[in-house]
């Protein structure tokens, strides 16, 4: 044949490739690619569970947070419910105190009043006793003097 | 060292490699096949036979189950001693065998998505095959032809039984795989590229063959080995084993994953 092709020896170099990649494989590349993946499986396997304890993590997270969240406004609307009954017991106090107050107004207006009335009642009495006086000392001096010593005195007492 | 030294010792050296150069090219050397017959015989293969079993097979055969028998002997060894003993966290050599199964399966993944468990194994098998049987003539091991003269076994690549047989293969494994995986459509796909055995057999023995015919030619002449270092020689040899194990492995891997590629059904409206 050209080239000196052999077909004998072509089936001869066949053989020994088959024979070589049979052993090929079977000692070298299965064991090493298998080592390799179940190396690759393990890592994945570890990667899955991390994974999936991350995210256990994350949801028990989220829960705490929702928690925390839920509690936070509870306790939101429990501050505003007391700090609203505390505004209205206060103004509860200062109604009542408001009210005391006018009360206390009223009587010392009142108190005032009768004071008043009396301090007239006596200044009554005071100008009719001194009336009297002035009557009496008019008898004893003359009764012009006396007389205009009276007015004066009356002008006084109308002047205060 | 004092300079009346140092002229002295320049002065050796120089004489020492005068008398070598005179040596050698004065000396007619032993009488060896001219080169034209090397080189032809280099391509041929026609006269320098060796016998195996009572057959008569050229050197390159040779070399090839030489080969197969180092990497078989190499790979027993790792299943045996090595393998038992791997670790989760890897050494250099577990390193260096996770790195070449990775990547000839990486390799197989990324053009054969589906389907890549054979190809995968296919194309480990030929890449370590490749490389070792290209880096295997730098061993320069000799064997007894059945004219009684001793010759260097060459990459069983360069011969070109070797390569057709290994293009044979490849293809045919691309065939089958269409045909398993890809039914008619892979089969077609497969049978289109009829010329991928030829030019995947021929690259890889045009390859080998010219690589290993320069370096017939230059080193057949020893003071040529002066011009170009021996060790330039080295060096092209393993540059030339990862391209040809690339070449290869990346061709099949492609034309695998052509075959057997997924074809999603036309939904009728």
């Amino acid at each position: 044949m050209p080239l000196n092709i052999d077909l004998q020896q072509i089936l001869l170099h066949m053989l020994n490739f088959v024979i070589l990649f049979a052993a090929l494989w079977f000692l070298l590349y299965k064991p090493v690619k298998k080592f390799m993946d179940d190396r690759e499986a393990s890592y994945k396997k570890d990667r899955d569970l991390a994974a999936e304890k991350l995210k256990t993590a994350s949801d028990a997270l989220d829960n705490l947070d929702a928690e925390l969240k839920k509690k936070e406004d509870e306790a939101n609307l429990k501050r505003s419910e007391i700090i609203a009954a505390a505004q209205k017991s206060a103004q509860e106090r200062i109604d009542e105190a408001e009210k005391k107050a006018e009360k206390i107004v009223e009587d010392a207006t009142q108190q005032a009043e009768d004071i008043r009335k009396k301090a007239v009642k006596r200044s009554s009495q005071d100008i009719s006793e001194l009336a009297v006086e002035s009557v009496e000392k008019a008898v004893m001096s003359s009764a012009s003097e006396a007389f205009e010593a009276f007015l004066k005195s009356v002008e006084e007492q109308n002047h205060e | 060292m004092n300079k009346k030294t140092k002229i002295i010792s320049a002065a050796i050296f120089a004489v020492l490699i005068a008398l070598l150069l005179v040596g050698i090219i004065l000396t007619p050397g032993a009488e060896k096949e001219p080169i034209k017959d090397a080189m032809r015989d280099g391509v041929l293969h026609e006269d320098n036979k060796i016998a195996l079993f009572g057959l008569e097979v050229n050197p390159g055969l040779i070399s090839a189950y030489a080969v197969s028998a180092l990497l078989i002997l190499f790979a027993a060894a790792v299943r045996i001693f090595a393998v038992p003993r791997f670790t989760q966290i890897p050494g250099k050599f577990q390193s260096a065998l996770e790195a070449a199964v990775g990547y000839f399966s990486g390799l197989a993944r990324s053009n054969s998505p589906h389907r890549n468990g054979f190809l995968g194994a296919y194309v480990f098998a030929a890449g370590c095959y490749v490389a070792v049987s290209t880096v295997f003539e730098l061993f320069g091991i000799q064997a007894v032809t059945t004219s009684g003269r001793s010759v260097s076994l060459p990459a069983p690549l360069a011969d070109i039984n070797g390569a057709i047989a290994m293009g044979v293969m490849s293809y045919g494994v691309i065939l089958i795989s269409g045909i398993i995986y890809g039914k008619a459509r892979g089969a077609v796909n497969a049978l289109k590229d009829f010329s991928l055995p030829i030019s995947m057999s021929f690259r890889l023995f045009g390859a080998l063959l010219s690589g290993a015919l320069v370096t017939d030619l230059v080193y057949h002449y020893l003071p040529l080995s002066f011009v170009l270092p021996s060790v330039v020689a080295v060096l092209f040899t393993l540059l030339h084993a990862i391209i040809q194990t690339y070449v290869l492995t990346m061709l099949v891997s492609v034309f695998y994953g052509e075959s057997t590629e997924r074809h999603p059904k036309k939904i009728k409206h």
